[in-house]
C-alpha cells in the first residue's frame, strides 16, 4: 500500500470512533447578529476601537453556519483595518488575555478567507504585535480549541 | 538554593524516569530499554547498573512501587513487572495480560504497591493486580465513559481512587476497587460507595489533558492541558458535582507534567524546557509567582566560556566562528516529559527530578 500513514485504522474498529462533546452553541442567524453588527460599525465610525474590538470578541457565533460566521469576520476584518499599525499596540493592552486569544483565533481563521489575503499585511501587523504583548499562549490556544469559527 | 544535580544519561530521550526509594539509583526508559543507574559510585558519576531488555517497541512509562518492584509499559502493549532479586542479579519481568490493542501510554503503581494501573490508546484504563493462585498479574478494565487516548493517570492516597486525564479532554476520577485486595475505604469527597468503575467526576476542559495529579491532601485536582493552561477542579459534595474550576491561561508553551509541592504550591513543566511555580488557593485563585532555572535570569556568559575551546566547537558544528551557540541558556535542552518529587519535609516536596527529551534527569530545588 502506498499511502499506509493515511489508513483511517478506526474505521475497522467495531466500537464508535471518537465523538466531540456537544458544546451546544446557540445558532445565531444573520438577523440575531445584525444589532451586534451595527454597534460595531458605530463604534468604527466615532472611531473608538478599544470598544469596537470588546464587542467583537465577546460571544463570537461559534454554532453559527459558516456563512453568518464569514460576515461577522468580515466586520472583525474592518475594524482591524482601521485601526494605524503604529496605534495596534496600545489597543491590544487594553484588551484581557482572553480578549486577545479570541482575537487572534480571528486572524488565523482570517488568513484563510480571500478578503482577509487581500489585507494580509496588517493581519500580520496585528498577529505580531499580539504575540509581543502577551506571548505565544494564544497560538497554542487557537490550535487546542474546540471552540472554531 | 543549591545548583541543580545534572544526570546526562542518553543520547535518546527519556520518556519517564524514576528514583529507587532510597534515592541512590534512578531507572530511566532508553528506546525499547530501562536503564538503571547507580548514583553512588565513588568516581561521582552515574554507573549503569542493569539494562532491562524484553519489550521489543518504545518504552513510554514506568514506575517503581514502595516496595522495589518496577513496572514498564510499551508500545508493544504490553505491561512488565521486574521483581528485584535477593541476590542483586538483573530483575526477573513478569507479563501482565493487558488486553488491550493499542499502545500503553502511560502506568502509575497505586501508593501500597498492591496495583497499579495501565492507560492506552485503547480507550480503556487497566487495573492490573496480583493473583496469588495462577502467580500472575491479571487486569480489570475501566472503559466507560473513556473516548480517547489516555494520557496520564493518579492514585489517591487511598489506593482507591484513580484520576485520569485524556485526549478527549475530559478529567475523570474512577473507582479502581478490587475485591480481596482492597479494603472498603472511608469517605471522601469524591463518594460514598464505590464499587469498581464508578464514575467519581467527569469534566471537559476543552484542550488535551497532559498529566493529572491529586493534590497532598486529596481534595482537589490539578492537571495541565495543552493550551498552556493549569486547571484546579474541586469536587462538590454532590453526586459528580464540580464546585469549582480554576484555570490559569498562562503565556508559556503547553505544559506536559506537574506534581503539588504543597496543597498551595504547583511546580509544572513542559515544552519551555523550564520549570513554573503556582501558587494559591480556592479562594484567593492561583498565579504564576517565579521560575525555577528561568532563562530570562541568565546571561549567555554564565554557562559558556568565550574559550578557544568552544571556538573550535562552534567551528566543528556551524563551520563558522560565531561565538553565539544555539543552546538554550536552560539546563535542559529540550522539552521535559516527567516531573517527579524527590525529596521532601514535613513541609512538603523541597527537590523534585525532571527528565526530558534531551536525554537528561536533573534534580532541583523548589
Amino acid at each position: 500500500m502506498e499511502d499506509w500513514r493515511r489508513v483511517d485504522v478506526d474505521q475497522y474498529d467495531p466500537e464508535k470512533q471518537f465523538i466531540a462533546d456537544d458544546l451546544e452553541l446557540p445558532n445565531y442567524s444573520a438577523q440575531d447578529l445584525e444589532p451586534k453588527i451595527q454597534q460595531i460599525r458605530q463604534y468604527i465610525g466615532s472611531n473608538d476601537l478599544v470598544n469596537a474590538l470588546k464587542s467583537c470578541v465577546q460571544d463570537p457565533p461559534y454554532g453559527s453556519t459558516d456563512i453568518v460566521k464569514k460576515g461577522y469576520l468580515l466586520t472583525v476584518l474592518d475594524v482591524l483595518n482601521t485601526a494605524k499599525q503604529s496605534e495596534v499596540k496600545e489597543l491590544l493592552s487594553q484588551l484581557s488575555i482572553d480578549e486577545v486569544d479570541v482575537l487572534v483565533k480571528f486572524i488565523y481563521v482570517l488568513m484563510t478567507t480571500e478578503e482577509g489575503q487581500k489585507s494580509g499585511g496588517a493581519l500580520l501587523g496585528w498577529f505580531d504585535k499580539a504575540i509581543t504583548v502577551v506571548g505565544e499562549g494564544p497560538i497554542v490556544r487557537y490550535m487546542s480549541d474546540p471552540y472554531r469559527m | 538554593m543549591s545548583q541543580p544535580i545534572e544526570l546526562d544519561l542518553s543520547k535518546d530521550p527519556i520518556y519517564d524516569h524514576c528514583f529507587s526509594q532510597d534515592r541512590r539509583s534512578v531507572a530511566i526508559t532508553r528506546a525499547n530499554d530501562v536503564d538503571i543507574y547507580d548514583l553512588t559510585d565513588v568516581s561521582g558519576r552515574p554507573r549503569l547498573l542493569v539494562t532491562l531488555k524484553h519489550h521489543d517497541k518504545p518504552i513510554t512509562a514506568l514506575d517503581i512501587s514502595v516496595d522495589g518492584k518496577i513496572v514498564t509499559c510499551s508500545q508493544d502493549r504490553n505491561a512488565l513487572v521486574w521483581v528485584p532479586q535477593p541476590d542483586g542479579s538483573t530483575p526477573k519481568p513478569t507479563l501482565v495480560l493487558l488486553r488491550i490493542n493499542r499502545a500503553a501510554t502511560c502506568v502509575k503503581w497505586s501508593p501500597n504497591g498492591k496495583k497499579f494501573a495501565v492507560g492506552s490508546s485503547a480507550r480503556v484504563i487497566s487495573v492490573c493486580y496480583f493473583e496469588g493462585e495462577n502467580d500472575w498479574w491479571i487486569s480489570k478494565h475501566i472503559k466507560r465513559p473513556l473516548k480517547s487516548t489516555i494520557l496520564s493517570l493518579d492514585w489517591h492516597p487511598n489506593n482507591v481512587l484513580l484520576a485520569c486525564g485524556s485526549t478527549d479532554s475530559h478529567v475523570r476520577v474512577f473507582s479502581a476497587y478490587i475485591k480481596g485486595i482492597d479494603s472498603k475505604p472511608a469517605t471522601t469527597v469524591w463518594g460514598e460507595r464505590l464499587p469498581f468503575q464508578t464514575l467519581c467526576l467527569d469534566y471537559n476542559l476543552g484542550s488535551w489533558v497532559h498529566d493529572i495529579k491529586f493534590d497532598p491532601t486529596a481534595e482537589f485536582i490539578g492537571a495541565v492541558t495543552h493550551d498552556a493552561s493549569l486547571n484546579l477542579i474541586y469536587p462538590g459534595p454532590g453526586e459528580q458535582e464540580v464546585a469549582q474550576v480554576i484555570k490559569v491561561k498562562t503565556s508559556f508553551l503547553p505544559f506536559r507534567s506537574l506534581i503539588f509541592a504543597t496543597s498551595s504550591r504547583i511546580v509544572v513543566a513542559g515544552h519551555d524546557c523550564y520549570s513554573i511555580v503556582f501558587e494559591g488557593d480556592a479562594q484567593h485563585g492561583w498565579k504564576n509567582t517565579y521560575s525555577i532555572d528561568d532563562p530570562k535570569k541568565k546571561t549567555r556568559s554564565d554557562i559558556e566560556n568565550q574559550s578557544a575551546l568552544n571556538m573550535f566547537r562552534q567551528l566543528d558544528l556551524k563551520g563558522s566562528s560565531d561565538s553565539t551557540s544555539a543552546s538554550l541558556l536552560t539546563v535542559h535542552q529540550n522539552t521535559i516529559n516527567v516531573l517527579r518529587p524527590f525529596q521532601q519535609s514535613t513541609a512538603g516536596i523541597t527537590k523534585f527530578s525532571t527528565c526530558g527529551n534531551d536525554g537528561k534527569v536533573v534534580v532541583f530545588d523548589v
